[in-house]
């Protein structure tokens, strides 16, 4: 530092500034504001306008068309130069051109016009690429398709495809995808899906197999999982309806294997690429390995049926006929803690961040924290027995449903019931919260699966003529219900059907 | 007292501001972090004077805000176009500003004020026909009567419900 001279402090300064990344290199709109020769050639020779009345409508507007052909922003071939025309100065030059004879008042009402049209900019010509990018992600899929039928440039800005992807993610949320989607084709395929619901557009599939009513189902793009009360698990093709796999005790009664499956209803189920998990009303839950099917723990504790089971990363959660809830260590199944507080059987529970959300027979529902076991929270309002409860994955709102045939929507973090979904006729025995296209879909012993929207409570879709006898169970992702009944039958609705290219968003 | 800068523009004009509300601009903060106090104004070669005043008010205004809360915003939250009032009343400027104001916030990388007038462009833009647009900004349109026939046809499954 003591070295340097008097001058080097500047110069390092600019130094520093000039070797900065330009991020914008096109950056200067008024110092290229220069005339586009060609197009303002206002009363040379062959125009015919010396010939007309000087004053009045019709050469006005000739010049116009002329100047708002000479402020055209850009030349064909030479893609940076930007010209910025008709700026007062020189408009007034172009006007009181004396040759052509057109004389026009600084004061006249075109001179604002011109002004006023000189000041208009195209924004995809004089901004770089990521920047017009931005701003057309802020926008909606209708404007952004006007954007594509403005100018060639707008549609070249307007394809890009990370603009497509963040209007995708705008309207339907944080899409899961494999890389080098085309989101444009994705947000195309994904409207003609959304219409195909709106319009009860589905395709019917019964997957008949189980001897008894079924009480609980999974599925993921490849396969559904169900339990009975005929004590088997079955594993099926989604796409055939083939039953590939059923898990149940050998026909002998062989010793050996028979305390590794349920001896009873398979009343729950959850599963994940590792594990599946199930609970039964013979008081156990099995853990089962994935993709063999092999059983690998059963967990004991519970003195009475297990009505529900979820789990997460680390824990395995079990709610029971006996009142109590369990949590399990995921990877060790040793038995945590056990959470007791409410006075009837609790019949869901539900797992996020932390939370463990339960409902009961008591008609309340509690949220609970996983770690020290405390209830942090009870919501009141039901009135009757609840059957079913459901956690957002931002752990901010919960769903709840039972024998008073309402739906509550609940803020997880104050207590308040947000909204009361009525139209039931009988006991919500199931829900299922599909977060990311914001559905409710609801199941009850009326017979009927309907579909709420999670945000306005309005009733989207309502199933009526399927199941003749209780729903015990339904769960949805975007293009299909999965809906069991006590009549023994699983039902998969699937709105993709007619849709081609429906494979663009398997996630 | 506050301690104070100078910032010199493209067209040689003199600023001098609080070193707080310069250092919104993340690309002067750099600056001011390397090479520590300066009694030298600091060049801005790429924005004029009129343009680089608008840019300190804003920075005036905005001085107080928290940083920016929202780094994970790029690319899992939704976007939206909602600006608050007072940006709202400071972006009514016309178009030529309004670019140079956003190449400006590029350059001198302040992402809050590029982000609201990248929405205010956003919001020229929304709800309007491709005739409309072309309007708004002066707009050719180059394409033949069967391009946008084409691109019609192409685009007709958005209007579908």
């Amino acid at each position: 530092m003591s070295a340097s001279t008097p001058n080097s402090p500047p110069r390092r300064l600019r130094d520093l500034v000039h070797s900065l990344p330009f991020r914008s290199r096109r950056h200067s709109i008024s110092s290229a504001a220069v005339l586009n020769t060609e197009s303002v050639v206002v009363g040379g020779e062959g125009d015919g306008y010396n010939n007309r009345e000087v004053k009045g409508g019709p050469v006005k507007r000739t010049v116009r068309k002329l100047m708002r052909r000479a402020s055209l922003s850009f030349r064909p071939g030479e893609k940076s130069s930007f010209v910025v025309t008709g700026r007062r100065g020189r408009s007034r030059t172009l006007m009181g051109d004396g040759e052509s004879g057109i004389v026009l008042d600084d004061k006249d009402e075109g001179d604002s016009y011109y002004a006023e049209m000189a000041k208009r900019v195209d924004p995809v010509t004089v901004l770089p690429t990521e920047i017009t990018a931005q701003i057309l992600s802020y926008l909606d899929h209708m404007s952004l398709v006007q954007c594509e039928s403005v100018s060639r440039r707008w549609r070249e800005a307007a394809s890009n495809r990370h603009v497509w992807r963040q209007v995708f993610r705008n309207e339907h949320g944080p899409w899961e995808s494999r890389p080098g989607k085309n989101w444009k084709q994705m947000f195309q395929v994904n409207h003609a899906l959304h219409a195909s619901w709106n319009r009860h557009d589905m395709n019917i599939k019964y997957l008949k197999g189980h001897t008894d009513a079924v009480y609980c189902v999974q599925f993921d793009e490849n396969k559904v999982i169900t339990g009975s009360r005929d004590r088997t698990i079955r594993v099926w093709d989604i796409k055939t309806g083939e039953c590939q796999r059923v898990l149940k005790a050998p026909d002998d009664d062989s010793e050996s294997h028979a305390n590794e499956f349920h001896t009873a209803s398979v009343l729950c189920l959850q599963f994940d690429d590792q594990i599946l998990v199930t609970g039964s009303s013979d008081h156990s839950v099995i853990v089962w390995s994935l993709p063999s099917y092999k059983p690998i723990g059963r967990l004991l504790a519970h003195r009475a049926g297990v009505l529900d089971v979820c789990f997460d990363d680390k824990h395995i959660i079990s709610c029971s006929k006996d009142t109590t809830i369990c949590i399990w260590d995921r990877h060790t199944r040793k038995l945590l803690r056990q959470l007791k507080g409410h006075r009837g059987p609790v019949n869901a529970v539900a797992v996020r961040s932390n939370q463990i959300v339960s409902a009961s027979g008591d008609a309340l529902v509690k949220l609970w924290d996983i770690e020290t076991g405390e209830c942090l929270r009870e919501f009141k309002g039901h009135h009757r027995g609840l059957a079913c409860v459901q956690f957002s994955e931002d752990a901010k709102t919960i769903v709840s449903g039972g024998n008073d045939q309402d739906i509550k929507i609940w803020d997880a973090k104050t207590g308040e019931c947000l909204r009361t979904l009525s139209g039931h006729k009988d006991l919500v025995r199931t829900l299922h919260l599909d977060c990311l296209n914001r559905r409710i879909i609801s199941g009850s012993y009326d017979a009927t699966v309907k579909v709420w929207h999670l945000d306005t409570g309005k009733k989207l879709l309502d199933i009526t003529q399927y199941h003749s006898t209780w729903i015990l169970a339904a769960k949805a992702d975007y293009k299909r219900i999965v809906s069991t009944s006590q009549d023994s039958r699983t039902l998969v609705l699937d709105f993709s059907a007619k849709i081609k290219g429906i494979e663009v968003l398997e996630q | 007292m506050a301690v104070q800068i100078k910032l010199m523009s493209s067209d040689q004009a003199m600023l001098v501001v609080d070193k707080e509300v310069a250092e919104r601009s993340v690309l002067i903060k750099n600056m001011l972090d390397d090479i520590g106090e300066v009694d030298e104004a600091i060049p801005i070669p790429n924005v004029n004077e009129a343009v680089l005043k608008k840019v300190i008010e804003w920075c005036e205004h905005h001085k107080g805000d928290s940083p920016s809360t929202n780094d994970e915003e790029s690319d899992s939250r939704k976007r939206s176009t909602d600006i608050e009032e007072w940006d709202q009343k400071f972006m009514q400027v016309d178009q030529e500003m309004l670019f140079e104001i956003i190449l400006a916030a590029n350059y001198l990388d302040i992402k809050p004020l590029l982000d609201v007038g990248c929405k205010t462009v956003a919001n020229m833009i929304k709800g309007k026909s491709p005739e409309e647009i072309r309007k708004t900004f002066n707009i050719q349109n180059d394409f033949t009567a069967e391009e946008e026939e084409q691109i019609r046809r192409e685009n007709e499954w958005a209007e579908d419900r």
